[in-house]
């Protein structure tokens, strides 16, 4: 909780402190040029983002073969993440895809990094009006990925961490669960473990299959998802929506109680 | 004549508002119907103006940003062109010049830092950001 305090109240500040309204003023490049931080586009195979720091001043190198905006974008966040809060510790940085998608402070300024690009790139006060009273669905986290020019996977993030409703997200490649996150509101359920298959009853089994999308709620045993021991209603429904990711061979699963 | 008296009446404008010290509220309005001001015109077209001025400066920092940010990436395609034709032998022996050659902080962040285990993209591009970090340095010394 500490670790995400501090990466928000900093990326937060900065909206403020440059007088930022609207999503589409968040240039992300300007920003950290603007901050002592240049953004460069160079062939670097071995990571997704990378950071060279010299007292104030710093290179940013994004891979130039992203042509996902919101990956790019949320590279940049990421070390700039690092360039501000970690201005002592890191004067020089190689992040990793996994780096990026650390959710759950495995490598503390890794997850804290990553907070910060949440909050720099879909600020609270732009955000949560944009979901509030609007059904949970992969329809809205696409929606809300166009607005702010996000990746699908950073906009769920940032929406489970912002929704009151209980729910999770699921992110599975090769159809096994990789990692998942609950939100706040306590989603009370114990999701099954990383590495175990997708079950066919879910609908990311299906989509796995059929590189099909199911972006509205449709009703799944919870069984499907959750560890059988600890499910204590056989007859538990969950709603689920899912999102193929083919270029990662992945799905992003929303996941809340009927 | 019409120019003429809009800018006389511009002019006594100014001049009155500079010091409407101890008149009323109505004096004040009787003085500025005199010259024929419509006050409720005028306040909304300079909070107007005033609102248009503050929303023009309010992202300026993009502008300052964007320049800064083009001039920053043609200084690091100009350090770079100079190393394109650089043997790998070379770049390692340059990369390793600079690692020891910078500041202690800058030593110990590469010291896990194996060129060996990198391709010449690489090597080039860690000697490129070094360069330029090391120049804006230069001319941040100059500067003071």
């Amino acid at each position: 909780m500490i670790i995400e305090t501090k990466a928000k109240e900093a990326a937060s500040e900065i909206i403020t402190e440059l007088k930022i309204k609207h999503p589409s003023e968040i240039r992300v490049e300007l920003i950290a040029q603007h901050l002592g931080a240049t953004v460069s586009y160079a062939p670097l195979r071995s990571a997704a983002g990378r950071l060279v720091r010299s007292g104030k001043r710093a290179i940013i190198t994004i891979p130039d073969d992203v042509f996902n905006e919101g990956r790019r974008r949320f590279s940049i966040g990421h070390e700039l993440g690092h360039f501000i809060l970690h201005e002592d510790i890191i004067d020089y940085v190689m992040c990793s895809i996994q780096d990026m998608m650390d959710w759950r402070g495995n490598r503390k300024m890794e997850t804290e990094a990553n907070y910060f690009s949440g909050e720099l790139l879909m600020p609270f006060d732009f955000f949560f009006p944009r979901c509030v009273r609007k059904e949970a669905n992969m329809k809205l986290i696409k929606e809300l990925a166009g607005d702010f020019r996000t990746s699908l996977t950073a906009t769920a993030v940032r929406y489970i961490h912002v929704t009151k409703e209980p729910c999770a997200l699921i992110y599975c490649v090769d159809g096994k669960i990789e990692w998942f996150i609950k939100n706040q509101a306590d989603f009370k359920y114990l999701i099954k473990n990383r590495g175990q298959d997708v079950d066919k009853e879910s609908l990311a089994y299906e989509s796995f299959q059929s590189n099909e999308n199911f972006e509205g709620g449709f009703s799944v045993p919870a069984s499907a998802w959750i560890e059988s021991d600890h499910l204590f209603n056989e007859d538990l429904k969950f709603i689920e929506s899912t999102c193929c990711l083919p270029s990662l061979n992945a799905t992003l699963t929303l996941l809340w109680e009927n | 004549m019409a120019s003429d008296k809009k800018d006389n009446v511009g002019y006594h404008l100014v001049d009155f508002l500079s010091d409407p010290e101890g008149m009323t509220e109505t004096e004040l309005d009787e003085e500025l119907d005199k010259m024929n001001v419509e006050v409720y015109s005028l306040v909304n077209r300079v909070k107007s103006m005033v609102n248009q001025a503050l929303e023009d400066d309010r992202l300026a920092w993009q502008e300052a940003a964007q320049a800064n940010w083009t001039a920053a990436l043609n200084r690091l395609q100009g350090i770079k062109s100079k190393l394109l034709n650089l043997p790998r032998a070379k770049l390692v022996e340059q990369f390793e010049e600079i690692k020891n050659a910078a500041g202690p902080k800058l030593s110990v962040a590469f010291r896990e830092v194996d060129p060996e285990k990198m391709d010449d993209d690489d090597i080039r591009d860690i000697i490129v950001n070094l360069i330029h970090l090391e120049n804006l340095e230069s001319d941040i010394d100059l500067n003071h």
